[in-house]
């Protein structure tokens, strides 16, 4: 199966989780997502998540100048990220459970 | 809200990218996906690109593989960013502009795009491009020596001199600067790719006229129209046309016949006009016939035909000449050398055969062994030649 084509589906949801504790600009959060195990996690998906998160005002954002580079964009979580975390948190504990019990052959055939 | 450091403007798909310099390369592929959003208003545009370049440099900086490689084509990257952030796909040839040709041109530009993304994924293409990049300061320098040489050209022809050299150079010297700078105004950029483009149009004409002999102005038309030394007598660079001989005694003598070391007569003309004048008159000089009967015109002094008439001793000179010291006095018994102008005096074309002939001249001009042992006598009488 497809793992990037399963990753849409809850891009949302992790990134909103890697941001939860701490602040990040876009290469940190695609960072913190691959070390979490999810490889395949493609650099412009993260970052147009970001953006749109931060669109749908799930996130705050704030640029911090560099002396030697360009500026960094950091994005950190707001009350209404938190709330828009929790629901996805429920919702995909839900379908995973559902999803895992549709998948589980030996239980689901007695 | 965030202000945008500047960035280059969006070059070609190969414009600079891949340069060796992840910072550089971060720079360029960022702008390159900035002009992939162009369609989209202004502040959506930063916010979704909005710190991309720090991104892509931290990228860049892990390892030196090019971001092109690594995140595929700007194109593609920018298509994620705006499904990834919930905007609709960009609408191709609506805002770039209308017609054919915005399509013609977009598919190039595809192509482009692709072979470029191609070469990139190349394993030796890493290695060429330092090696590119190592020698982009030469293209400078030759670049700006391409123009100067078609400025110096145009405007003062095309011979090689000491100030168009140095015009040459401070082209070379200028470009160099240009090229160190890194013009990122987008009229700079365009004039530096037109003087590139330039500079390799110009090339091939450089490169042949290096190879062509070079045009020498040392005088060559003037040796080529000049007078022509490989025959006659010269002394001190101007023709000689008569020789007096004198004897020991300082006298002149008359019929007398000269060789070279070589054996061969000294002849001032063997009577061609262009001998004699460069105003093409019939020379006035007239030879000798000897008993053989062959002209000599290397008896001297040459006689001289003075307005059609009978041949005559030329005007000497000098009278006599001062005699010489020592061994010079005439050897006792030996016939003398001096032959007065009057004792040959011209005998008449009649008696050419059988005139009186002349003893050969010893004493004085016997100091030289001979080049030949002896010569058939000089009559004294002369042909009418000429």
């Amino acid at each position: 199966m497809d793992a990037t084509q399963l990753l849409k589906g809850v891009l949302d949801a992790a990134v909103l989780a890697v941001v939860e504790d701490d602040d990040g600009y876009g290469y940190d959060v695609v960072r913190r997502l691959r070390s979490a195990g999810l490889e395949e996690v493609g650099d412009a998906s993260v970052y147009g998540t970001l953006r749109r998160l931060y669109a749908a005002g799930a996130l705050s954002s704030y640029v911090v100048p560099s002396e030697e580079g360009p500026h960094r964009k950091y994005y950190g979580i707001n009350p209404r990220g938190r709330e828009l975390l929790e629901a996805q948190r429920k919702s995909w504990r839900a379908f995973s459970e559902t999803v895992d019990h549709l998948l589980a052959p030996e239980e689901n055939s007695r | 809200m965030s202000t945008t450091l500047p960035v280059p403007t969006a070059p070609g798909p190969d414009g600079g990218g891949a340069t060796g310099d992840p910072s550089l390369d971060a720079r360029w592929y960022a702008a390159a996906v900035r002009s992939e959003l162009s369609d989209l208003p202004s502040d959506v545009v930063e916010e979704l690109a909005g710190g991309l370049e720090a991104d892509l440099a931290d990228l860049a900086a892990e390892s030196s593989t090019p971001l092109a490689e690594r995140l595929g084509p700007p194109r593609g990257y920018a298509a994620e960013l705006r499904s990834a952030a919930g905007l609709a796909p960009r609408v191709r040839g609506g805002a770039g502009g209308s017609g054919l040709w915005a399509r013609a041109t977009e598919g190039v530009r595809e192509d482009v795009e692709h072979a470029a993304t191609h070469l990139r994924a190349q394993r030796w293409w890493p290695g060429a491009v330092e090696r590119a990049v190592l020698l982009r300061p030469a293209w400078w320098a030759l670049r700006g020596a391409l123009l100067a040489w078609l400025v110096v050209g145009a405007l003062w022809g095309w011979g090689q001199t000491l100030g168009g050299i140095l015009v040459v150079l401070a082209g070379a010297a200028a470009s160099v600067e240009v090229g160190r700078r890194r013009p990122v105004v987008p009229w700079k950029r365009s004039l530096v790719l037109a003087g590139n483009v330039l500079a390799v149009l110009v090339a091939p004409f450089a490169l042949l006229s290096l190879a062509q002999p070079q045009t020498v102005y040392v005088d060559s038309g003037y040796v080529n129209s000049g007078p022509d030394t490989s025959t006659g007598v010269w002394v001190d660079g101007r023709q000689v046309t008569n020789l007096y001989p004198y004897d020991a005694q300082g006298r002149p003598l008359t019929g007398v016949q000269l060789l070279d070391d070589y054996g061969q007569p000294v002849s001032t003309t063997t009577g061609g006009a262009q001998d004699w004048t460069t105003f093409q008159e019939p020379s006035p000089l007239v030879p000798v016939v000897d008993a053989e009967g062959v002209v000599r015109w290397n008896a001297y002094p040459l006689q001289v035909r003075v307005d059609g008439g009978a041949p005559v001793e030329p005007s000497l000179p000098q009278p006599t000449l001062a005699p010489l010291l020592g061994g010079a006095a005439p050897t006792a018994g030996a016939p003398s050398a001096s032959a007065t102008p009057t004792e040959l005096a011209t005998a008449t074309p009649s008696a050419t055969a059988t005139a009186g002939v002349r003893e050969p001249l010893s004493g004085a001009t016997a100091e030289a062994p001979p080049a030949q042992g002896t010569l058939a006598p000089t009559p004294t009488a002369s042909v009418a030649a000429g």
